[in-house]
């Protein structure tokens, strides 16, 4: 057990873990952050992606040792109530249909704006493809993509 | 107030003062039958068991007791008593569903796609009472004739004195007066909500991740746990060793419990790493030699005897010994797993005689009967919250959850959430069933079918397993349908679509095998055949082919096929357009849909999920599988049962027929057809059939 004093959303948030806790379950069960979600537990479906360092990082695999003095953005603190250009583009192509997956599809999303203004849909998939969605929204993810990078928002 | 309050106990009248504004009370009826659906004593009648209760304020609380999965009918619920009660759709409030189902007069449970479609009469009679004593209250007070006032906008108007008042100013002296029992519904015409498209009111939350799943609970003191259940089905534990679980920091106990050993702890990751800590002797079980092959051997080694008849129309023996032809085939579709992309969980606390569960589940009845057998109260003692659940597809009918959950905290004492891991998810499905289908046909020297047998080998319940292959949508004489079914201690369950996935598969695979006997188009034919069968899957087809350019130019390896079908009131007819690469990789280049699901009362939702419907079944074609070995399931997580990913989606192109007919079902109905037009397009591109799911790329390479 060791305390690690993270940075997450723009504070500073401590927790007291093992250390090789992987920062799901840091946020999830310590910080009661539970906007992001635990599916596979192994890397292969982006329901867990946080924003470390503006990076899109899969937090199931990713330990609380490992983050040091990254700064973590969770769906939390993607934007203040909703606003994010991305998030206002989701609702605007009625993208989700359960919805538990979007918190990751979303910060994935938006990594790829930020490296990448105006993404083409071959870069739009390439860059998505981690991130999967049992209940099919893709073809509206993409929609929601291009909706932003076209400054339709 | 709560709807937890309301119930038949509390509301012997339908309708009345409460001291709370209008409430009118109406009885939704129960799909019998439904899978999953718990059996209630008929004593409930025709009681209530929804309401619309409009408060002083003038808000419209609907209390119904449906579940939100992901589907989206909670809006479109919505919409139609806004609609018919020219209410403000921004004053319409949508309440949890009840908590105490033991209390309610249908099993609450959500599956068959019959939210909307069991609502519609119902709901817009109940909105329409509402709305007519709300104007009568009005005429009262200004004493004139009630034809005098419109109801529009949240307001009774009088249209030549000017005068109006708002509903929430009505709402008390309107419970005073007598309801109509039927009063005049809106005409289709006049609908401002229903078939416009509407933003769905769960969504909003489940972008900012404000919404709270069933594993978001949190509460104070809670703990966490993983059970570890034995690999095979039906196999048990012969002994275990649990010290290094317990020296795993954060684990605060190990136990057996019926059917796992569990392992709490202070949050869900300690909880696993203890579990993984485990060493368990585990007994294989009854079915260790159980395997997919097995099944698949046992499937054809029964081909070719008789099964129970499902249905027989005329004489298929004569009609075969008529026949000009005779064309053969055989189709095998293996088990799948729902994969909801939340893991099961639940939350329970045991305190005393009284039990609390929050699970995300479709069916809180048999959850609440289930919390209360394993804890041994009265139903009564169980408070069921119904959590959001993160995709259901059948799977969350089954109160297996709810089981662990019960069992974990009967032994804690604090609330606890049981936590299942991906592998557990897949070890422990309720899955789609394996089917090995047998095809025979006799065809004129036209190559018109004179006979049709239709025998599928599986697993009861023989709804689960054949449903849809009784009544394919063609007119077919002297047809049989029979089956084998034989239990083999594999769970299996409703999977989205119940049956007619399987079904449909072969039956609309063979019929494209019939037409090429036949050297017909299978447009052609499978149109003929459905003139009088089915005229309304008909025109389904025939608007496929026009939207998709059927019989167009493709490039080499590339083709299009077709499939329809048609299940829980609704109709649609899909073409696929498929490239088939050298290797035998099948991309799926485009998908055109029709669907003709009556009224649709929220257009864009539907749309959403037509087009989810395809993604779920082109897995299926594509990718997914569970095969069975020693009894246990393969597959364990997404590195050995991939999903299509936004890399693979095709063009999807979704149309509808405009309809005034009452609405249809519509998670379901779209998921049958594409997996039969994939494999047709398949054969068009390269004249391979495929005839087991999921397509097997090694037939189709180029040697």
């Amino acid at each position: 057990m060791a305390v690690f004093n993270l940075r997450v959303n723009g504070e500073r948030m401590s927790v007291d873990v093992a250390p090789e806790m992987p920062l799901l379950w840091a946020l999830r069960d310590h910080l009661g952050l539970t906007g992001t979600k635990y599916s596979c537990g192994i890397a292969f479906c982006g329901s867990c992606t946080v924003l470390l360092d503006g990076e899109p990082i899969r937090s199931c695999a990713t330990s609380v040792e490992s983050v040091g003095e990254g700064e973590i953005t969770t769906i939390e603190g993607m934007s203040k109530d909703g606003g994010h250009p991305l998030q206002r583009a989701w609702l605007a192509e009625q993208t989700v249909q359960c919805g538990y997956c979007h918190p990751g599809q979303l910060l994935q999303a938006a990594a790829l704006l930020e490296k990448n203004p105006h993404p083409s849909d071959d870069e739009i998939d390439e860059y998505m493809a981690g991130n999967l969605c049992r209940c099919g929204t893709y073809l509206r993810i993409r929609k929601a993509i291009r909706r932003v990078e076209e400054g339709r928002i | 107030m709560k709807a937890k309050d309301l119930s038949r106990r509390d509301f012997v009248k339908t309708t009345g003062a409460v001291g709370a504004g209008l409430l009118i009370g109406f009885h939704i009826p129960w799909l019998q039958g439904c899978a999953g659906a718990a059996q209630l004593p008929a004593e409930g009648g025709m009681q209530p068991n929804a309401w619309i209760r409009i408060d002083p304020a003038g808000f419209v609380h609907v209390v119904y007791d449906d579940h939100e999965m992901g589907q989206g009918s909670s809006t479109g619920f919505l919409m139609m008593v806004c609609d018919e009660l020219e209410a403000d759709w921004s004053k319409i409030v949508w309440e949890p569903v009840p908590t105490d189902p033991s209390n309610w007069v249908r099993g609450i449970s959500t599956g068959g796609s019959t939210t909307i479609r069991l609502g519609w009469a119902p709901l817009r009679n109940a909105a329409a009472q509402a709305r007519e004593v709300l104007r009568e209250a009005a005429a009262l007070r200004w004493e004139v004739d009630g034809s005098e006032c419109v109801a529009k906008e949240h307001q009774i108007t009088h249209a030549s004195s000017g005068r109006s008042l708002g509903y929430g100013e009505l709402a008390e002296e309107a419970a005073t007066l007598h309801v109509p029992d039927d009063p005049p519904k809106k005409s289709h015409e006049d609908y401002w909500l229903i078939g416009h498209s509407t933003d769905r009111l769960d969504l909003p939350d489940k972008v900012t991740g404000k919404t709270e799943f069933g594993m978001d609970l949190r509460l104070p003191g809670m703990l966490f746990a993983s059970v570890s259940r034995p690999p095979a089905y039906q196999g048990g534990i012969r002994s275990f060793d649990d010290s290094a679980a317990r020296a795993v920091h954060g684990v605060v106990d190990v136990f057996e419990v019926e059917g796992g050993i569990a392992v709490v702890a202070r949050d869900t990751w300690s909880a696993f790493k203890g579990r993984e800590a485990l060493e368990v002797d585990w007994d294989p079980g009854p079915f260790a030699d159980q395997s997919s092959e097995t099944l698949k051997a046992r499937g054809r080694a029964l081909a070719g005897q008789p099964g129970d008849v499902q249905r027989e129309e005329g004489d298929f023996a004569g009609g075969i010994a008529q026949a000009a032809q005779v064309v053969d085939a055989s189709y095998d579709t293996h088990f799948l797993d729902h994969v909801p992309m939340e893991t099961l969980n639940a939350t329970a606390w045991v305190r005393g005689d009284r039990v609390e569960v929050w699970c995300p589940t479709q069916a809180a009845t048999s959850g609440q009967r289930m919390a209360a057998r394993i804890a041994g109260v009265p139903e009564e003692n169980v408070v069921f919250n119904s959590m959001l659940a993160g995709g259901g597809f059948g799977r969350r009918l089954n109160s297996d959850d709810t089981e662990f959950a019960v069992k974990v905290a009967m032994k804690v004492d604090a609330p606890v959430q049981v936590v299942w891991t991906r592998e557990d998810t897949f070890a422990h499905g309720f899955y789609r069933p394996y089917t090995h289908q047998t095809m025979r046909a006799g065809l004129d020297a036209e190559g018109w079918p004179v006979a049709w047998l239709h025998r599928i080998y599986g697993q009861p319940p023989r709804g689960t397993t054949t449903g849809g292959a009784a009544n394919p949508p063609y007119t077919l004489p002297n047809f049989l349908c029979d089956n084998h079914l034989e239990d083999w201690g594999i769970p299996i369950g409703p999977w989205r679509s119940v049956g007619n996935t399987q079904t449909c598969f072969a039956v609309e695979s063979f019929m494209d095998e019939c037409a090429h006997a036949a050297g017909v188009d299978p447009l052609v034919y499978k149109r003929r055949l459905m003139e009088d069968a089915d005229p309304r899957l008909l025109n389904c087809v025939s608007m496929v082919a026009e939207r998709a350019e059927w019989g167009r130019e493709m490039g080499e390896r590339q083709g299009q096929g077709i499939a329809a079908w048609t299940c829980f009131g609704s109709w649609g007819a899909m073409v696929a357009e498929v490239t088939v690469a050298p290797e035998g990789t099948v991309k799926v280049d485009r998908v055109v849909a029709v669907m003709d699901h009556g009224i649709i009362v929220n257009p864009e939702a539907v749309r959403s999920q037509v087009e989810g419907a395809i993604v779920l079944a082109l897995t299926a074609t594509l990718k997914a599988e569970v095969h069975i070995e020693k009894g246990a399931a393969v597959e364990s997580n997404f590195h050995n049962h991939p999903l299509l990913t936004i890399r693979e989606m095709p063009s999807v192109e979704v149309h509808f027929v405009e309809s005034t007919e009452v609405p249809g079902g519509v998670g379901e109905p779209p998921i049958p057809p594409p997996p039969p037009a994939v494999c047709n397009a398949i054969f068009a591109a390269t004249g391979v059939r495929i005839r087991e799911l999921p397509v097997d790329k090694e037939l189709l390479k180029i040697s």
